[in-house]
């Protein structure tokens, strides 16, 4: 059973790492700290089923996880500006033969990145995180962040397999050119 | 002929063992021989290692948020 002191400890000693988790998935900072909140709140409410000798931060992640899947939930109903008027990121990277007319740029970022850069990666990444649809953005987050698999995607989405394909490859083009761009202008 | 726009949807499919052999053969081909594909597919792996590792990037919290989380979750438990 956790008390109140141990419940502050917790915040002093995991909120870090939480919020770091967190606001990787969710692209907002106020939003990130309200989801650390409740996953305190939450696991104080359930104190009894905290066994003694198991890893708080592995329980505090298990809140935390299932938070953002409800926030995901919880946007994915709300509807939001259709997005179909503009052309599909490729049809522009890609000519009617499929070729590309826009040719990935080498000089964009190696695996030898230094501490500088790899921040200055997060804030970009975070920045066209947000540039994706709804849908883009929570299967890219529960594909790439969560490792989760196609079937398990398609199920919360509500979506086909062959309807998922396109949207993850859409995704991916559409972050990892948003990316190029910023990292070559900065 | 697998197209880039085909390849690089193709690499996707290939990670989750989604692709027959022939179309696995075919996206072989296609990133020997394109150097474009290639290029996407490494830098993407690079990417995918960097967003799956929680350490390759670590927010704080400043003493300030970490007081107002404290505050606001007190104020909560003694609510109930």
């Amino acid at each position: 059973m956790i008390s109140e002191s141990d419940l502050k400890t917790w915040v002093l000693d995991y909120s870090d790492p939480l919020y770091s988790y967190i606001f990787k998935r969710v692209g907002d900072d106020e939003l990130a700290k309200d989801l650390v909140q409740e996953t305190f709140i939450a696991a104080y409410k359930n104190r009894d089923k905290f066994r003694e000798n198991s890893n708080p931060l592995a329980w505090l992640y298990t809140i935390i996880k299932h938070k953002m899947i409800d926030h995901f939930r919880a946007k994915k109903r709300k509807p939001t500006d259709s997005l179909d008027d503009q052309p599909h990121i490729d049809a522009i990277l890609f000519n009617s033969k499929g070729h590309w007319t826009q040719a990935p740029s080498s000089a964009f970022f190696s695996s030898d990145m230094d501490e500088a850069e790899r921040k200055e990666f997060w804030s970009f990444l975070q920045l066209c995180q947000n540039d994706l649809s709804e849908q883009q953005k929570m299967a890219f987050v529960f594909k790439y962040m969560e490792g989760w698999s196609s079937k398990r995607i398609c199920k919360e989405l509500d979506i086909s397999s062959s309807n998922y394909w396109v949207l993850i490859h859409r995704a991916k083009l559409k972050l990892r050119q948003c990316l190029e761009n910023n990292w070559l202008n900065k | 002929m697998m197209n880039c726009k085909q390849a690089t949807r193709a690499i996707e499919q290939a990670n989750e063992h989604r692709l027959s052999w022939l179309k696995r053969l075919e996206l072989r081909f296609h990133l020997l021989i394109c150097k474009s594909c290639m290029l996407f597919h490494k830098q993407w792996e690079i990417l995918e290692r960097l967003l799956s590792d929680p350490s390759s990037s670590s927010q704080r919290l400043s003493e300030e948020d970490k007081s107002s989380i404290l505050i606001k979750i007190e104020k909560e438990i003694h609510k109930s």
